[in-house]
């Protein structure tokens, strides 16, 4: 296993092409725009070493028998599932922000899960090849990319009809050796600072999409990719510290935008090849294991700002207004119901015929579903409680001025007893954590709220639940 | 005097446990008892640290050891201020220590 330490200096070595406001980022580890997104995932290192933490950060592998980071367990029991549940938590509590391990560690399950029936029906050898990217995974304790997500284009077409066929990863020639992709994959948490990513379909396919039919592995500096780095909301105050709010670990996943200019990609490291029909398996697995992530990396991230909020109400002298406990209360509500059942989907999961344990689907949809929500509440109420000056403070160099500095101080003053810089720090955190690039990833992150209910009522069994009203009004016989 | 100390994973602690240590570590003689984070195998006692009363961690089998869980000291309310002067009372005090079994 890696300290954080470690991981970060293992970033170094790689020679990943990331561009950014037009230039090319040549040491992205000392790079103020991506740094604090590197701190972050550093967390899910140094918790694993921490006899704190490591209870939770720590996994046996079902492969080696080896003792691993749990951000590179395959599942293999709902307590894996719960225990998953609860490190998250844990990690959020710790950075305030995403640490964008997760989505590796569930695309790595969902893989690892789909290739085995591929295997089943086809008599490939996906699954022992995926075995092995698990065991080099394990071993060497890399950063993974969940690659799902294409830029898709015109969302009323398939990939195949697109006007442009690059808007989804497609096969472009395939070799004795392996095969060479084109396409990019969007929106993708953490890419600048991991060591791979592996890629899944974004859509369920029918034959003609053969080609768009790909699940693959590569390093994040194999020749060909190329990352945009996306911009964030006030992402210029990471030139700064305190505007910044939460200057260690920085606002969610740091995320970009992968290009695959023709890559090259050895059969080795190939898990689904044209298999049309799976694909659609392969986004739900992978979507249920995420969803399931969101009522617990984001309940340890709202842990962090309901503090806030209660900080700030003492801090404006509002602590012991009864309408400020209700509303932290309520904060509280939100909070949890997410967080049970996100438990919920891994006390009740299942094994997977490859032997892996599956998260209950309708509980990992629901969680999701609720962020979606819950999270834009808890933000509306974080405004309501910390007032209006988080949206007009004067900047941190007119705090830093020896004239303007002072009367700074004297006019944001809160009660007497605290210092103003503190109450325009937790200002601050509040803001980055409840505005812009924060809140849209709980709406689109692991899929938008449509996709979670598409999926909800096709689980909802309606006639079943008919059968239960028609019997008991007496339309169908009793039992 | 080798004291093992075992947490739980920590994912929503009620109580400051690294806070709990260092109170401990100041009550208790540093010459006489070494605190031990893993392999407990040589240990005399082992402190379990759970952060809330789901008590997630188990305690090392075969081994003196006291539990605490969130607000609780052996299934008792203690209040976080007096947490660490308890649980030394009770090291120190070796008679109320339980012993797991295999
Ligand atoms: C911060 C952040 C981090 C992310 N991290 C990752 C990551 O690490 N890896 C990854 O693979 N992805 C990641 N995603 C991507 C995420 O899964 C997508 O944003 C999500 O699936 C929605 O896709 P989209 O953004 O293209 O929106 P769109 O698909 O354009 O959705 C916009 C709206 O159109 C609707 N819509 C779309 N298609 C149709 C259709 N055919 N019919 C009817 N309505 C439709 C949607 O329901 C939605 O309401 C991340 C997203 C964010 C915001």
């Amino acid at each position: 296993m890696k300290t954080g330490a470690e991981y970060t200096e293992s970033l170094r070595k790689l020679k990943t092409q990331i561009y950014f406001q037009g230039k090319k980022i040549d040491n992205m580890v000392d790079n103020p725009y991506i740094r604090p997104h590197i701190n972050s995932a550093a967390a899910t290192y140094d918790m694993a070493f921490d006899p704190e933490y490591m209870e939770l950060g720590t996994a046996t592998s079902h492969l080696t028998g080896k003792k691993i980071n749990r951000f590179t367990h395959i599942q293999q029991s709902n307590d894996d599932l719960v225990k998953k549940v609860k490190l998250l938590r844990a990690i959020g509590q710790r950075t305030g922000t995403c640490f964008q391990r997760c989505v590796g560690l569930d695309a790595m399950n969902a893989v690892y899960s789909v290739s085995y029936e591929i295997d089943e029906k086809y008599g490939s050898k996906y699954h022992e090849r995926m075995c092995d990217y698990m065991k080099y995974v394990q071993e060497n304790d890399f950063m993974v990319v969940g690659g799902m997500t294409d830029p898709k284009g015109d969302r009323g077409l398939p990939p195949h009809k697109q006007a442009d066929p690059d808007v989804f990863v497609h096969i472009v020639e395939k070799r004795e050796d392996g095969i060479v992709v084109r396409g990019a994959k969007a929106h993708q948490t953490g890419a600048a600072n991991s060591h791979e990513i592996l890629v899944m379909p974004t859509v369920s396919m029918k034959s003609e999409d053969r080609d768009f039919a790909v699940s693959f592995a590569v390093p994040m500096d194999a020749p060909g990719i190329v990352l945009i780095f996306g911009r964030q909301t006030n992402d210029e105050r990471k030139l700064g510290t305190l505007d910044q709010g939460n200057p260690t670990y920085g606002v969610v996943g740091g995320e970009a935008l992968v290009i695959f200019n023709d890559v090259f990609v050895p059969w080795e490291r190939v898990f689904m090849c044209g298999e049309t029909e799976f694909a659609g398996m392969l986004v739900e697995r992978f979507a249920t294991y995420h969803r399931q992530n969101y009522g617990t990396c984001k309940v340890g991230v709202v842990d962090v700002l309901i503090g806030a909020c209660a900080a700030i109400a003492d801090y404006n002298g509002a602590g012991k207004a009864s309408h400020i406990k209700d509303k932290l209360v309520e904060m509280v509500l939100l909070s949890e119901t997410m967080h049970t059942s996100s438990l919920a989907a891994g006390y009740e999961g299942h094994p997977l015929p490859a032997g892996n344990y599956y998260p209950h689907v309708t509980y990992a949809n629901i969680t999701k579903q609720n962020i979606t929500r819950n999270h834009y509440e808890i933000c509306r109420i974080a405004h309501d409680i910390t007032g209006g000056f988080i949206a007009t403070l004067p900047t941190e160099q007119d705090l830093a001025d020896p004239e303007l500095g002072p009367m700074i101080l004297k006019y944001f003053k809160g009660v007497a007893s605290v210092p103003t810089e503190n109450r325009i720090k937790m200002g601050r955190l509040i803001e980055n954590m409840t505005g812009g690039t924060a809140l849209t990833e709980s709406m689109h992150g692991a899929g938008s709220p449509q996709a979670q209910r598409v999926v909800l009522l096709r689980d909802a069994n309606l006639e079943q639940r008919k059968k239960l009203a028609q019997r008991i009004c007496g339309i169908i016989p009793q039992e | 005097m080798k004291l093992g100390i075992k947490f739980c994973g920590g994912c929503n602690p009620y109580i400051d446990r690294k806070l709990l240590i260092k109170r401990l570590r100041e009550i208790l003689d540093s010459e006489q008892y070494l605190f031990k984070y893993f392999n407990f195998d040589d240990c005399d006692m082992v402190l379990v640290i759970n952060g809330c009363n789901v008590a997630c961690s188990e305690a090392p089998p075969a081994k003196k050891t006291i539990t605490v869980s969130g607000l609780e000291v052996e299934g008792k309310a203690c209040r976080e201020e007096i947490l660490a002067s308890e649980v030394a009372r009770k090291i120190l005090n070796g008679s109320e220590l339980k012993t797991t079994q295999f």
